[in-house]
């Protein structure tokens, strides 16, 4: 086994939109290696998203193979993706996407039920992980009592806590000031060095982009 | 705290999110399972009541002669029971046996001189005949039969004793035909006049003591041995007992021989069958719409869920959970509004009108029973289950980007 968490060989994807069909990755290859935090650039429409909903394992291919950790995931059913998301891949959303009727606590901790993690675990994986992100005051909290930048932290503690191999995050800073989004720049940037976690990052945030070890650019459904 | 108490309490928490909708389901919910609980409890009462009449009326087991049922009497009391005497104490030697009647069924014609008409009358055990038939016979005035009288008695439908302008202390005359198929008669005085809360009843009914029926129809038999039971429960058992220590005689029970009391039956388990289903599809739909509308409201979680890991069939349960919930508590609310229109109900006395072809009308009663409860919450969990599965089971399989591209 090598060092690449993700590899994808001449990926391609396409949509029908009405009668149009729009190509929204072509031919892509790329790998990234473990503990890598890589940034994906480019304009709206580019493939960015699509790119990072294959990656993530909650799209397919149309052509091409994804391989993650090593392993050909074009062919597992939606029962073994979902599996293997919530035991190596997190999420962070542009609009955190937490859930409105869940503490803080419960949000961070729900990746782990599914996992099917024990009482005591999950207890301190929470814990700590929210003491890591500054939040552990806030523990009981509804995301609606929390500011954005709160609420993001909760994210990135919720795409962590599970101690991924992989996290996607779509634009995460882009519903952020300027000072918080620094804060949660830095706030990842450290976990990929600390917990060796590869990041696939979609974002128009050049602050954002020149703290990745790796800057991309996609137009047009093609790496450039 | 236990993942599946996690899940119940994430249910709990989201069924409060909207919670006008959700208390419209509820609300709905508990006027079905209030609306269910209502006319079932109705409908059991009036059965409860019918069986006891009927077992009261006739007995718990009647015992004939073999063509009792099956032929017509050429001659009176020709398929009468013989040495029905020991027959009795033999079958009161049981202790589950609370008494045994014998009873004699013979028609016609009464007269005061001036005036006759046909009555059908019964010839019974004046002793324990009218504590056993108990409410359902109303005297109206004077009393029931004396069995210490010197001279024959008689009670008089009120109908009959209306025709003949009969006052209580009156004497008539009684005449039929006896065993041989001559003509037989005597005086009778009137002791009492009762209502039976049926008027073609009470225009030709008449009891006289059953050695008063004997003499005039010149026979030793009876038509009938009605056995009462301690418990009515006990009934089948008991049939079946009989019918091997008397292969000879005709056993029925109080069942078999209850028509309006299956007619009834029948007529109120069908309304009761329609009232139900359109309780079950108001629920339903209900309940489809509810969730159905949560689903759509919540598809971007749906996908941030799925997205983290969740499997649909998981993301599914969530829902039925909700659901149940909403049907658990909708159930309560409506049992407790059930029970307490059955308890004002109990003290209340409110009367309903008199049925068709009655003459006295009868109390509103709801009767309460754990089965019909149990039975009632248990279908509307099942309904809001059902209702929950098919309103979110697409919406849980929503591709996951399409689920979190939903605005």
């Amino acid at each position: 086994m090598n060092n690449t968490v993700v590899e994808l060989r001449d990926v391609s994807k396409s949509y029908t939109l009405g009668d149009a069909r729009v190509d929204a990755l072509k031919s892509v290859t790329l790998a990234v290696a473990r503990g890598e935090m890589v940034a994906i650039q480019g304009p709206s429409g580019s493939g960015k998203s699509t790119l990072l909903n294959i990656c993530g394992l909650i799209d397919t291919p149309d052509a091409g193979t994804f391989l993650l950790h090593d392993e050909v995931t074009n062919t597992l059913t939606p029962r073994q993706r979902a599996i293997y998301r919530r035991r190596t891949i997190g999420f962070i959303f542009q609009s955190f996407n937490l859930v409105p009727v869940m503490t803080v606590y419960e949000n961070v901790e729900y990746p782990l039920i599914l996992g099917g993690v024990d009482d005591a675990l999950r207890t301190t994986r929470v814990t700590e992980i929210l003491a890591r992100v500054g939040l552990a005051k806030h523990a009981h909290h509804l995301p609606d009592q929390l500011s954005g930048g709160q609420r993001q932290r909760v994210a990135i503690a919720r795409a962590l806590v599970k101690k991924p191999l992989l996290v996607i995050a779509d634009e995460p800073t882009a519903n952020l000031d300027s000072t918080t989004a620094s804060t949660m720049i830095e706030m990842m940037k450290s976990m990929t060095d600390v917990e060796n976690v590869t990041f696939l990052v979609a974002t128009h945030d050049e602050r954002m982009a020149r703290h990745c070890h790796r800057e991309l650019r996609i137009i047009d459904g093609g790496l450039v | 705290m236990k993942i599946y108490l996690k899940r119940i309490k994430f249910a709990w928490k989201n069924i409060w999110r909207n919670r006008r909708r959700s208390g419209a389901t509820m609300g709905v919910t508990a006027m079905g399972v209030t609306g269910l609980l209502f006319f079932g409890g109705f409908a059991l009462y009036t059965y409860e009541s019918l069986e006891e009449f009927s077992a009261r009326q006739q007995g718990h087991v009647v015992l004939s002669h073999a063509n009792f049922y099956a032929q017509n009497e050429e001659k009176p009391m020709q398929h009468g029971v013989e040495d029905w005497e020991k027959i009795r104490a033999d079958l009161k030697s049981n202790t589950d046996v609370r008494q045994v009647l014998p009873r004699i069924e013979f028609t016609g014609l009464i007269s005061n001189g001036d005036k006759s008409s046909i009555f059908v009358g019964s010839g019974v055990d004046a002793c324990y005949e009218f504590t056993v038939t108990g409410p359902f016979l109303e005297v109206t005035q004077g009393e029931v039969l004396n069995p210490d009288s010197d001279m024959p008695t008689i009670m008089l439908g009120k109908g009959l004793a209306q025709q003949f302008g009969t006052h209580i202390g009156d004497s008539l005359t009684l005449l039929t035909t006896t065993v041989d198929g001559t003509l037989n008669g005597v005086d009778a005085k009137v002791v009492g006049i009762f209502g039976t809360g049926v008027p073609e009843m009470d225009q030709r009914k008449l009891y006289v003591s059953l050695n008063v029926a004997q003499n005039l129809i010149a026979t030793r038999r009876v038509s009938t041995l009605s056995v009462y039971l301690k418990n009515t429960a006990l009934t089948m058992a008991y049939v079946d007992k009989l019918k091997q220590r008397y292969p000879q005689l005709a056993t029925r029970s109080w069942d078999e021989l209850a028509t309006f009391y299956h007619g009834v039956r029948n007529l109120y388990d069908r309304i009761f069958a329609v009232m139900g289903f359109v309780i079950v599809i108001v629920v339903l739909l209900s309940i489809i719409n509810t969730i159905g509308m949560t689903v759509v409201e919540r598809t971007r979680e749906i996908g941030t869920l799925a997205a983290l890991g969740a499997l649909p069939g998981e993301l599914l349960f969530n829902f039925v959970i909700e659901a149940a919930m909403i049907g658990v508590i909708g159930s309560a609310i409506g049992m407790l509004v059930a029970g307490g229109i059955t308890l004002s109900l109990f003290y209340g006395n409110v009367m309903m009108p008199p049925p068709p072809g009655m003459t006295q009308g009868y109390p509103l009663r709801i009767a309460f029973s754990s089965a019909l409860y149990a039975k009632t919450a248990l279908a509307m969990l099942a309904i809001t289950i059902v209702g929950a599965y098919f309103a979110a089971r697409k919406g849980v399989r929503k591709p996951i980007v399409e689920a979190l591209a939903h605005v």
